[in-house]
C-alpha cells in the first residue's frame, strides 16, 4: 500500500494547464485539460438529471459510460501525475455518483441528505408500523425454534414469509416512484415529500434487514 | 515509444504469458509448442528450474519442488494448516505473518517464489518477442483481498516487471470473449480453476465492461478435489496393502501425480485405472474408479461454488433466468458434474467455446493494450469483492466501502485525538463482511504521525481509503486546519513492507548475477568437455593425416583447454576452446574429406 498525495481540493475555477476559467467543469472549456472534480459536485447535476427524481437507470448509465470513458486511469498512464490524480478522483466520484442514483432508494436519502434531512443509523421500528412488525417478528421466531433448515431445503412456511416481506419490499418501491413523479410534477408541499421519502426509506431499511434474517433461514438467494 | 506490454496468467497450477498483436491477443508458446508453464518450481544443484522439466521432477525431487504457491499469496502460516497435510515440501514455523516455505535449507516467501515463475514467463516473451519486457497486466482471482493482490504486485516487482494493473480473472476472461463485438448483455462468467473459484456478473454494453457483483471462495479449486481423492485413496492403500503414503513426500507426490490425472481422465471417460508403484513385495496399487464414484465424491466440494453464485446473483440484484450467457473459464471446468451444476444453478447450457486455460491471459493481453493506448474503444469497469472498514471502539466494524462498489472507489473519514497531547492515531483497517473486526481479514495499521499536541478531541485529521483500479488500497491523510499532507506509517498485517521488498529485490540482484555466472561456467565447462572428447578421438584416429607439427600444436592447445576448464573463468574457457578450433581447423577439414571420398568409394561400390 503507497501514499497516494491528496490534492487540496477547492472550488478552483482557473484551469491548472492553461490558467483559463474552468468553472466547475470536469474538463477546461479552453483546452480540454481534465479538471478535479470539486468533492462537493452535485450528483444529479454530473450525471445530467437536474431538478428531477423519476428516471429510469438507463438514462444516466448513458452519461455514466461516457464519463467513464474520459475519466478512467486506463486512459492517463502516459499522462501527468496531475492529470492521473485527477482521473482518479474523479472517476471515483462518479462511480459514487452512479451508484447513488441509480438506485431509488439510495437516491431518495441523497435528496434527503441534500435537503438537511439525514437519516440516522436506527434500529427502530418505523412510526405506525408497530402491529405488523410484531407479526412478523414473531413469525420469525416460530421459524427459528423449528431448527435450521436443511442444506437447499425451505420451508413453506419461511417461503410465504418471504414472499410477504418482498411485497412489502416491491409496495414501497411502488411508494417511492409515485412520491418522484409528484416531486418532478411539483404537485405537493416540499416539505411534505421529503418527509414522505424519509417515512420510505426509513421502512425500506429495516425491511432490507427483515429480508437478510430471513434469507439466513431459508439458505437461498434474496431474488 | 514504450515497450511491448504483456499479459499474464499467473495461475495455481499453470501460468501463461500473451500479448496483442493487430488487434487479436496471442499466447506465447515455449520450446515444446505448449503455452502452459506449470507453475511449478525445482531447486537443484545447477539452479532454479522453472516450468514442465521442474514439474517432472515433482516426484523425483519431492522435497525440493513446490507448487500451488498462490493458496500461499497473502497468507500466515495459521491460515494454512489444513493444506500442510498435502504438501511435499516444508513451512517454516518460525515467521506467523508471512508464510515462508524452506526449501533447501533456505526461506523464501510466496511471492520471491512466484517471482521466479513470472521471470520464466518473461524470459519466454523476450525469447519469443525478440525484445525486453518490462511491464506486464497481472491477473489475480476476483476474490482475491488487499493483501494477496500487493503480494501479487510485490512478485512482478520481483521479477523484474513493472505490473501496471492487476485484472481479476474472470473479468479478463470476458474482454477476451466479448472481442467480439457483437457480444452483448448480462453474462456470468464462473471461473474455478486449479486453486480458486471466482464467479462475476457483468453486462457488456458497447465496449463497456461493467462488472455487477463478484464473489468466490480463494481456497477453493481442483487442489481441493485432488486432496479429496488422495484422501480417500490412501487409507484404502493403508488398508490394503500397509503401505502409508503420507509417510514420504516422494509417495506423497506419486499418488498426487496420479490422482491428478484419473481426475483429468474421468471427465472423457466413463471409468478409468489409477496405477501406483508401491515399495516392498507388493509392486503396485491398482484401483478402477467410475465417473460416477468420482461425481459421488467430489459433489461436496463443487457444491461449494453454487453459494457464492447465489451471492453474486443477489448483489446484482439478478435472477439465474436473468443471465443471457455463462462463460466458463478454468481447468476444472471441464468436469461434466461441474457443467451440469452450472447449468441447474443458471438455468441454460454453459458457453464452452473458449479455451479455459488460455481465456485469462488472453484478456490480460487485451488489457495490457488498452493501457498501451492500442485497443481505445473497450474500458472494463470493475468492482472490489469485499468491503473495506476500519474498527471502531468496542472491536466493531465501521464500513466505508461496500463490497460490489465499482472501482476506482473512494471514502474520506475524519479522526481525531482522545487524550489530550496525544501525538499519532492508530487506524486498523480492515477487509471482509463480518460486523466485528475480529472475524475480518486484518489488511494493515496506519498510524497517523506527528500530529501537533492539542487538547484532546481538537485535532481534525481528514483520512482517505481510495481502491485504485487494481483493487488496491491507497491510503493518505491530511490535517484540515492546516490543510498540510499528514505522514502515514503502514504496517501490513499479513504482507511484506516496502523496505523487505526492496531488500528481497537487492539479494535477487545479488544472487541473480552469481546465478548467471555459474551458469555460463557449467555451460562453458560442458561444450569444453565436448570438444575435448571430439578432438582426443580425432586425433586418435585420424591424427596421421596432419603433419606431426600440427598434431604438436593441436596437443598444445588441447592441454591449455584442460586446463582452463578446471578453472572458474568461464572466458578464458571459451577463448582456449577457440584456440584448439582454430588448430584443428585443417584436421577437420581433412577428415571431411576422408570421409567424403569414403562415401562415394561405397557408393561407387554399390553401385556396381
Amino acid at each position: 500500500m503507497t501514499e497516494v498525495p491528496i490534492t487540496a481540493v477547492t472550488t478552483r475555477p482557473l484551469c491548472w494547464n492553461c490558467g483559463g476559467n474552468a468553472g466547475r467543469a470536469p474538463f477546461c472549456p479552453a483546452c480540454g485539460a481534465i479538471q478535479t472534480l470539486p468533492p462537493d459536485v452535485d450528483f444529479f447535476e454530473l450525471l445530467g438529471v437536474i431538478g428531477r427524481l423519476n428516471f429510469p437507470e438507463a438514462e444516466i448509465e448513458k452519461t455514466y459510460h461516457e464519463f467513464s470513458r474520459r475519466f478512467h486511469p486506463d486512459f492517463y498512464r502516459q499522462k501527468t501525475e496531475r492529470e492521473r490524480e485527477a482521473s482518479l478522483q474523479n472517476s471515483a466520484l462518479l462511480n459514487e455518483a452512479y451508484r447513488t442514483l441509480k438506485d431509488p432508494f439510495q437516491r431518495a436519502e441523497y435528496v434527503l441528505k441534500g435537503n438537511k434531512k439525514g437519516i440516522e443509523e436506527t434500529k427502530q421500528v418505523p412510526k405506525g408500523l408497530l402491529e405488523e412488525v410484531l407479526e412478523f417478528q414473531e413469525a420469525l421466531a416460530d421459524l427459528r425454534s423449528s431448527g435450521p433448515p436443511a442444506a437447499g431445503q425451505t420451508s413453506p412456511e419461511a417461503k410465504a414469509l418471504r414472499e410477504r416481506v418482498q411485497e412489502w419490499s416491491a409496495k414501497l418501491s411502488r411508494e417511492l416512484m409515485v412520491t418522484f413523479q409528484d416531486w418532478d410534477a411539483g404537485s405537493g408541499n416540499r416539505e411534505a415529500l421529503l418527509g414522505r421519502m424519509k417515512e420510505i426509506v426509513l421502512q425500506r431499511r429495516y425491511v432490507k434487514n427483515l429480508l437478510r434474517d430471513v434469507a439466513g433461514l431459508t439458505q437461498e438467494s434474496l431474488f | 515509444m514504450a515497450g511491448r506490454i504483456v499479459g499474464i496468467d499467473l495461475g495455481t497450477t499453470n501460468s501463461l504469458v500473451a500479448f496483442m498483436e493487430g488487434g487479436v491477443p496471442r499466447v506465447i508458446p515455449g520450446v515444446d509448442g505448449s503455452p502452459l508453464v506449470p507453475s511449478v518450481i525445482s531447486f537443484t544443484e545447477e539452479g532454479i528450474i522453472v516450468g514442465p522439466e521442474a514439474k517432472r521432477q515433482r516426484v523425483s525431487r519431492a522435497g525440493h519442488t513446490v507448487y500451488s504457491i498462490k493458496r500461499f499469496m497473502g497468507k500466515g502460516f495459521d491460515d494454512l494448516r489444513e493444506d500442510r497435510k498435502y504438501l511435499s515440501f516444508e513451512l517454516s514455523e518460525d515467521q506467523k505473518q508471512v508464510v515462508r516455505i524452506r526449501v533447501a535449507d533456505k526461506e523464501y516467501t510466496p511471492p520471491q517464489l512466484s517471482a521466479m515463475i513470472l521471470m520464466e514467463l518473461k524470459r519466454r516473451a523476450e525469447t519469443f518477442l525478440r525484445e525486453e519486457i518490462s511491464q506486464a497486466v497481472i491477473t489475480v482471482p476476483a476474490y482475491f483481498n488487499d493483501t494477496q493482490r500487493q503480494a501479487t504486485k510485490d512478485a512482478g516487482r520481483l521479477a523484474g516487471l513493472e505490473v501496471l494493473r492487476i485484472v481479476n480473472e474472470p473479468t479478463a476472461a470476458s474482454l477476451a470473449y466479448g472481442l467480439d463485438k457483437k457480444r452483448q448483455g448480462t453474462i456470468a462468467v464462473y471461473d474455478l480453476g486449479g486453486g480458486t473459484f471466482d464467479v462475476s456478473i457483468l453486462k457488456l454494453k458497447e465496449g463497456i465492461f461493467e462488472v455487477l457483483s463478484t464473489s468466490g471462495d480463494t481456497h477453493l479449486g481442483g487442489d481441493d478435489i485432488d486432496h479429496l481423492m488422495m484422501e480417500t485413496l490412501a487409507t484404502e492403500i493403508i488398508a490394503q496393502t500397509g503401505v502409508s503414503v503420507r509417510d514420504t513426500p516422494e509417495m506423497l507426490q506419486a499418488l498426487r501425480d496420479e490422482v491428478e490425472q484419473l481426475k483429468c481422465r474421468l471427465s472423457f471417460e466413463p471409468e478409468a485405472v489409477l496405477r501406483l508403484p508401491l515399495p516392498g513385495k507388493r509392486s503396485e496399487f491398482l484401483r478402477t474408479m467410475t465417473r460416477g464414484e468420482f461425481e459421488n465424491l467430489v459433489l461436496p466440494v463443487l457444491e461449494k461454488t453454487l453459494g457464492p453464485c447465489r451471492r453474486a446473483l443477489a448483489d446484482a440484484n439478478l435472477a439465474a433466468d436473468q443471465i443471457e450467457e455463462v462463460v466458463l473459464v478454468g481447468g476444472s471446468t471441464r468436469i461434466p458434474l461441474v457443467r451440469r451444476l452450472v447449468e441447474e444453478t443458471f438455468r441454460r447450457p454453459p458457453h464452452c467455446e473458449l479455451n479455459p486455460d488460455e481465456v485469462v491471459a488472453l484478456g490480460a493481453a487485451v488489457q495490457a493494450d488498452i493501457l498501451a493506448g492500442g485497443t481505445t474503444d473497450m474500458l472494463l469497469l470493475d468492482v472490489v469483492p469485499l468491503s473495506v472498514g476500519i474498527e471502531t471502539y468496542g472491536g466493531a466494524v465501521a464500513r466505508l466501502i461496500a463490497r460490489n462498489s465499482t472501482i476506482p472507489s473512494s471514502a474520506k473519514e475524519m479522526f481525531t485525538t482522545f487524550v489530550d497531547g496525544q501525538t499519532s492515531v492508530e487506524i486498523h483497517v480492515l477487509q471482509g463482511e463480518r460486523e466485528l473486526a475480529k472475524d475480518n481479514r486484518s489488511l494493515a495499521r496506519f498510524q497517523l504521525k506527528g500530529i501537533e499536541p492539542q487538547p484532546a478531541g481538537i485535532p481534525r485529521i481528514e483520512v482517505t481509503f481510495l481502491i485504485d483500479a487494481n483493487g488496491i488500497l491507497n491510503v493518505a491523510a491530511r490535517d484540515v486546519r492546516t490543510g498540510k499532507a499528514q505522514s502515514v506509517e503502514v504496517k501490513p498485517s499479513y504482507g511484506l513492507t516496502d523496505e523487505e521488498v526492496e531488500r528481497m529485490l537487492m539479494e535477487s540482484i545479488e544472487f541473480a548475477e552469481s546465478d548467471i555466472h555459474e551458469r555460463q561456467l557449467i555451460d562453458s565447462r560442458n561444450e569444453a568437455d565436448s570438444v575435448i572428447r571430439a578432438t582426443e578421438k580425432s586425433l586418435a584416429e585420424n591424427g596421421t593425416l596432419v603433419s606431426s607439427e600440427e598434431r604438436e600444436g593441436i596437443k598444445a592447445a588441447l592441454s591449455d583447454l584442460k586446463e582452463a576448464r578446471e578453472g572458474i573463468d568461464h572466458l578464458l574457457i571459451r577463448e582456449r576452446m577457440e584456440k584448439l578450433n582454430q588448430a584443428t581447423y585443417h584436421l577437420a577439414e581433412l577428415i571431411m574429406d576422408k570421409a567424403v571420398k569414403q562415401a562415394l568409394q561405397n557408393k561407387s561400390l554399390s553401385g556396381l
